[in-house]
Order: C-alpha cells, then structure tokens, then sequence
C-alpha cells in the first residue's frame, strides 16, 4: 500500500514536471513579446528602453533553455513569479483565490455525487420507469447545453425572473459573487453566503450528475446479473440487503473512477462557471490571465490545478480498495 | 444505457474477429463467408440503431443541420452586412431572429454560426482521429520503449485539464479560425489514441494476426488490413461524440475570448455579445445557444445510438 502510494506520487512528480515543461515552452512560442505586452499592451510600440528593462527584470533576456531552468528551480521554492498585468505574486494570487474554487468545487462534487447516484440507483431499481426515462433524456439534453448558457438561463430565471414576478424570498437567487466571504468553517458557509452558493453549485453539478446517474445505473444493472448476486438471493436475503449491501458497493467502483477523472472536465467548467458568476476563485483568474496573456499567473495557477487534479485521482485509487478488498495494491503497475 | 437497447442476445463472438461462431461452419469458403457476414452485422447494428427512436430523432437533427451549413449560407442575408439604426430588433418578415446589436441580421449570422461550428467540428475530429490512431497504431505495435513514452505523453496531456491545456495551445499558436482547430485537435486525441494502443495490444495475439506475421506479410499491411478493421467500432462512436464536443469546446473558447475572433459569425461569440444585453434583447442569445444545443444533442445522440447498435463497451 504504501509502495504504491509513492510510487503514484513519483508518477505525480513526473507528470508534473511535463506539464510545467509543456506549458513553458507552448508560452514562449507566443509570437508576441511578453516584454513589450507589458510595457504597452497589444498593438503598441513602447520605448525600447522600457522593454529592455522589463526584460532585465523578469529575465526574459536570457536564453530560453536558462529561463526554464531557474523557473523550475523556483517552483520547486513554492515561487511562481509575479504577475505580468499588476505585479502581485502569484503564491498570493493562490492563497486568496484557492479557498473559494475549493469550496465550490466540494459542493459541486458532493452534489454530483449525492444526486448521480441516488438517481442512477433509483432508475436501476425502476428500470423502464418514468424516472428512468427522464433521466436518460435529461443527460442527453444536459450535456449539449453549454455551461455558460446553463448560468446565464438560471440567473435570469432565478435572479431578474424572481425578482420581476415576486416569487418568495427563498428563490430569489443572487447571481454575481460570493457574498460577505466569511464562512463558518472549511467549506460551511454562514447564512449569508448560502445563496451565493446555490446557483454556481447547481451549474457545476449538473452535467457531471447526469453522467453519474447514468453510469451508476448500468453498472448496478450489470452487477445485478453476477453470480454472487443470484447466491445472495438464493441464500434469502431481502432484495434491499442486497442491493444495500451487495449491488451498490460493486457498482461504485467505476462510478467514483469517473468521478476522479470528471475533476478535469468540472476544472474546465469552473473556469466558465466562476468566469459567469463571477466567483472569486481559481477559475476566472486563469481565463482572465488566458486573454491577458499573463504568463507567470496562468502558469502557476496551472501547477496548483494540476497536483489538485493528481492527489485526487490518487485518492480515487487508493479508496478501490475500500469498495472492492479483492483489489490490491502491490502488484507490479498499479491500477 | 446500452443494456436496455440490447432487445436481442448476439450469441459469442470469436474474440476479435467479425465472424461469429455459427457463421463459420467447416467448409464453407472463408471470402464467401466474410461477405455474408460483414453485410448482416450492419444490417444487425442498422435495425438495433433504427429502432433507438433518440438517436433517429439525433440522426434526423444532424443531417438537417448539415443541408443549413451547406446550403444555407447561400440563401440568407450577408451575415456582416450593418442595418443602420435597427439594433437590436426583435424577429419580423424581413430579419426572422431580428438583428443583434450592431444591427446585422441574426439568422444570417446563426446560420453562418452553425457551418461555422460544423467545420470546426468536421476538422477537429479528422485531425484528431489521425493523430489518435498513428500514435495509438505505433504505441501498440511497437510496444516496449516507444508504447513507454508516448503513454507518458498522454498521461501528461491527461494530467493538465482540457480547457487549460487548450488556453496553452492558444496562446501558443494565436486566435482565430485555424488556431481553434489546431487547438482542439492536439488537445482531444488522447481517448482515440488509447482506444487503439488497446485495440492492437489485443489483436496482436490473435492467432491470424500472428499467422499473417510468419508468412510475411509487411507491417503496414497487418495492421491496415488485420488489426485496424478491429478497432474501427470505437472509432466510429468517438467521431460522432467528438464532433459534438469539439463544437461545445469551440463555443467555450470563443465564449472566453480566446477562440474566434469579431467578426466572424461564432456561436459562442455572439452568447458572448448577448449576455450584455439580455433583459433588453433576450432573443440575441436565445437563437444562438439553441443552434449551439441543437447540433450538439445532434451529434451526441448519434454517438449513443452507434455505441449501443454496435455494442462498445464504454
């Protein structure tokens, strides 16, 4: 167990260190000079000197190959420059936006987690249903609704709607921003951010709920047909205990895989989602240093999105063997 | 989903091969039996996808979205073309979803949306396909060293989240049309690659394969006539789903302001715009985002219909 937790994490290193490798030299391929974007922006022609300077002091003088080598060196040091655009450095861009992506990013998964697979276990249990036949036209529909235009409906609908018609308090959403920001503790939000909270969460979630749902609905149906089950039934347990106890826990399994590898498509739905919400995380500070063009930012943030996304692919891993005992760790590989 | 479309058991294949067990009795000859048995397996997958009424309703959808981006931009308005002092109309006789904000006709510009889309989508997917089944051919065939290093370059593409590592490429190599295209298909040929990779590991130990390997056959040959025929399933499935995904993805980067730029007439690009004005002009971004909804569910629908008719397992 633990050899293969660190051999996952030397794989982590590894990925990661292609990564920064990666995006580094996608960045200097730019066409334009960073130098002279901050100096004057697109389309200018500042003072040669000013751009020499600039130059000098982000070290973009210097060769390429050694430019690449003292940034991993000072990654490795948890230092990731300053940003291009307003001089703030990046690690404090990090400390102050992270929490918020955390706490959305929990919720969604939570969500997404609690509602795919109540109803995918509902569908299972009433195949052909009502239920059922909603759910397979809902994922359908879902998935080919944009994000952004799954937030700009709700808002509408939740926050001018609402407002405009008199609906109760209850549904009268607000749509931009996180609110007073204080949090009761970890990802417990006081009275006051709850509404804040509930349409980005909701945006978040759907898509990758749906997916779940269905997922969970024929692994449950596909576990359902193995031997062991129909040795449950002939031993005469209840056909809860055996879906409770038997079905269920064999049919998380793929289900929490995709929930893993779903992180990096809802990463990608959380750079849309803050960016409509306007949510003061990770997300929308990475789409705006995309269009700014603000290297050391989108770069730094990239690193802290992509250990993120490794840790939690590894602790999807790691809880295999908590669904299914048969699974183990120390043969050659891993999963 | 699949096994609800499963109405009729298919009885065991000969792993791999398209020839199922009582469709090779001894002595009948194996080019008449490969032709008699090729057509009703796509008679089979046909009747399995034809009776999945969402995916004729998907079907029906893509192939009336394909005549509007071919025919259409022939028959509308010049999407470019500036109304003065009619921003923002609501739809009448002469502009049917009004026009947007800086005057110009918006069905002319949703129509040219959508081939715009298609095209982008069309490209992607060929583009992506290609990658994905040399570098999947190549790591499964040679195995060893080279199969090493180009699974650790998926695994570094699959570490960095798509939409992050579709802003590097785009700022890379810049914005616009080409760039899109570019973009998305280095950053989506990851599945199709390991489809493949795993396709051939599996055929490479079938019997005919090694067979076709002692009598001679050249590489090249095997693998275009015995090991791809293997892996063409998945493929189909993920072109379909990829063209769907390929056009939200589009969307989404145009959306952000780094994909298509003003003032080509992109989906995404003109929800952008809209947002702006949406308790005024709601039909702005109304129209857009159900041509953007339409082809997708088009595309995805398709994709799930060939998965459950051909029967690939996910």
């Amino acid at each position: 167990m633990n050899a293969f937790v660190l051999r996952r994490l030397a794989q982590l290193l590894l990925v990661l260190w292609g990564a920064v490798t990666l995006l580094f030299f996608l960045f200097f391929l730019l066409p334009d000079n960073p130098a002279e974007l901050i100096a004057g922006g697109k389309g200018k022609t500042p003072d040669p000197q000013v751009v020499k300077n600039i130059e000098k002091k982000y070290g973009l003088d210097e060769p390429i190959v050694v430019q690449y080598v003292k940034y991993l060196g000072r990654i490795v040091t948890l230092d990731f420059g300053e940003s291009y655009a307003d001089g703030q450095p990046v690690t404090q861009i990090i400390k102050e936006r992270a929490p918020a992506s955390l706490r959305l990013a929990t919720w969604a998964i939570l969500v997404e987690a609690f509602v795919g697979i109540g109803a995918g276990v509902l569908s299972a249990v009433r195949k052909y249903s009502v239920a059922d036949t909603l759910t397979t036209l809902l994922a359908a529909l879902l998935s080919a609704i944009p994000v952004f235009v799954l937030g700009y409906l709700l808002q509408q609908v939740f926050g001018v709607h609402a407002f405009k018609a008199g609906w109760p308090e209850w549904a009268q959403l607000p749509v931009q921003g996180i609110g007073p920001n204080t949090w009761v503790a970890w990802i417990f939000p006081t009275v006051e951010e709850f509404p804040y909270l509930i349409l980005p969460v909701v945006v978040l979630a759907s898509v990758s709920a749906i997916i779940v749902a269905r997922l969970a609905r024929s692994s449950m149906l596909e576990v359902g047909k193995s031997d062991f089950i129909r040795t449950a039934r002939a031993k005469g347990l209840k056909e809860g205990q055996i879906t409770s106890r038997h079905v269920l826990r064999n049919a998380m399994i793929p289900v929490v895989t995709f929930i893993g590898i779903d992180f990096g498509v809802l990463v990608g739905s959380a750079i849309l989602t803050e960016t409509v919400f306007n949510w003061p995380g990770l997300g929308s500070k990475i789409a705006q240093a995309a269009s700014a063009r603000d290297l050391p930012v989108l770069l730094g943030l990239t690193v802290v999105v992509v250990v993120v996304f490794g840790l939690v692919n590894l602790c999807v891993d790691i809880s295999y063997a908590w669904f299914d005992p048969r699974v183990r760790f120390d043969e050659g590989g891993g999963q | 989903m699949s096994d609800s479309q499963k109405p009729h058991s298919r009885p065991s294949e000969i792993p791999g091969s398209r020839f199922r067990s009582e469709d090779a009795p001894s002595g009948m000859s194996d080019g008449l039996n490969e032709v008699l048995f090729v057509r009703s397996f796509r008679q089979d997958s046909w009747r399995r996808f034809s009776k999945n009424k969402l995916a004729i309703f998907g079907l029906v959808l893509v192939i009336f979205l394909l005549l509007v981006g071919l025919i259409g931009p022939f028959l509308v308005q010049d999407p470019l073309a500036q109304e003065r002092l009619i921003f923002k109309s609501t739809p009448d006789a002469q502009h049917w979803f009004g026009t947007d904000n800086l005057g110009r006709d918006l069905f002319a510009r949703v129509i040219y949306g959508i081939r715009l889309s298609l095209l982008i989508g069309c490209a992607v997917v060929f583009l992506e396909t290609t990658i994905g089944i040399a570098l999947g051919a190549l790591a499964g065939w040679k195995g060893r060293h080279t199969d090493s290093i180009i699974m650790r370059i998926i695994d570094v593409f699959l570490g960095i989240p798509y939409l992050i590592l579709a802003f590097a490429f785009i700022a890379a190599i810049g914005e616009g049309v080409g760039a899109v295209i570019i973009t998305l298909a280095f950053t989506s040929w990851l599945t199709t690659a390991r489809v493949v990779r795993a396709g051939f590991l599996q055929a490479k130990q079938y019997d005919y394969v090694e067979a076709a390997r002692a009598v001679g056959v050249p590489a090249p040959r095997i693998i275009w006539r015995h090991i791809l025929p293997n892996v063409i399933q998945p493929i189909i499935v993920l072109v379909a789903v990829g063209i769907g995904a390929a056009v939200l993805a589009e969307a989404a980067l145009s959306f952000l302001g780094v994909g298509v730029q003003e003032p080509t007439p992109s989906l995404g690009l003109m929800i952008s715009t809209a947002q702006n004005f949406f308790s005024t002009a709601p039909h702005l971004l109304i129209f857009p985002a159900l041509a953007i909804v339409l082809t997708v569910l088009g595309f995805l629908l398709v994709g799930d219909g060939l998965r459950d008719a051909l029967d690939v397992k996910e």
